[in-house]
């Protein structure tokens, strides 16, 4: 052994201090630091697995805010479908009734028309006969001299002698 | 009260009934003055009493024709009572 120069004290001597050293570093150590990875390992996976969770709720959320909005917005097109239909028959019911209100007052107006033609064609034809009564009158205390008047009075009563009869 | 009325035969029955009544003036209005013998025969077709008073007064505007005035009552023989009538049925008849 001492020939092919292995000290076999020293040998031994590095074979305890291997063990020593290997038993201190395995104990004090390989464990601690094994825990300590398989601590922080374990950390690892717990947030792993929160951040999936928070994944997936927020995934979760935005599928909800998708459906909301889907929903809000599916309200707001049949709301402003009604409002519009409402609209339309409103406007609708405005129209007729201002045709109506149109017709109404032509009619009136029409009538007032009439009325006021009947009225003036009353009032020319009155003007008429006064004129033409003037006119007569005027001519015949002209035309009619004494001697005519005499034979108007004479032959009124001869009417009366004749009814007297 | 004044009525006026154009039938010769109402005419005569109301003349001839107010003369019955009592002594009473008639106003005959004319456009020319009646002569005296017209006044006489008036007197004679409505059988007028002497006492009865018959005054004729003259107004231009009645045109010709005559017009008899006794009590309330008068009858209107003139062209003007005529165009009047005339005009009202004229009046009625628009």
């Amino acid at each position: 052994m001492e020939s092919l120069g292995i000290d076999l004290k020293l040998l031994i001597a590095q074979l305890v201090n291997f063990i020593l050293f290997f038993y201190i570093f395995k104990r004090y150590i390989a464990k601690p630091f094994s825990q300590f990875l398989k601590t922080e390992l374990d950390k690892e996976k717990e947030k792993e697995r929160i951040l999936q969770e928070i994944k997936k709720k927020e995934e979760m959320f935005t599928l909800e805010e998708k459906r909301i909005k889907e929903k809000i917005k599916k309200e707001y097109e049949e709301a402003l479908k009604n409002t519009k239909q409402e609209a339309m028959k409103v406007r609708e019911k405005i129209i007729t009734q201002a045709k109506k209100d149109a017709e109404e007052i032509i009619l009136k107006a029409r009538r007032q028309i009439e009325e006021e033609r009947n009225e003036m064609l009353k009032e020319i034809k009155q003007k008429a006969i006064d004129l033409s009564l003037l006119i007569v009158e005027k001519t015949l205390s002209q035309f009619i001299d004494k001697e005519m008047h005499k034979k108007i009075n004479q032959q009124i009563l001869k009417n009366f002698i004749k009814r007297a009869d | 009260m004044v009525k006026s009325s154009n039938n010769f035969a109402e005419i005569l029955e109301k003349l001839l009934r107010y003369n019955k009544n009592s002594e009473k003036t008639i106003m005959i209005i004319t456009a020319v003055k009646l002569e005296n013998a017209d006044l006489s025969l008036i007197k004679k077709i409505f059988s007028l009493p002497e006492n009865c008073k018959v005054v004729n007064k003259v107004d231009s505007n009645i045109l010709g024709g005559l017009i008899f005035k006794f009590g309330s009552q008068i009858i209107d023989l003139s062209i003007k009572g005529q165009l009047k009538n005339f005009k009202k049925q004229f009046n009625f008849s628009i």
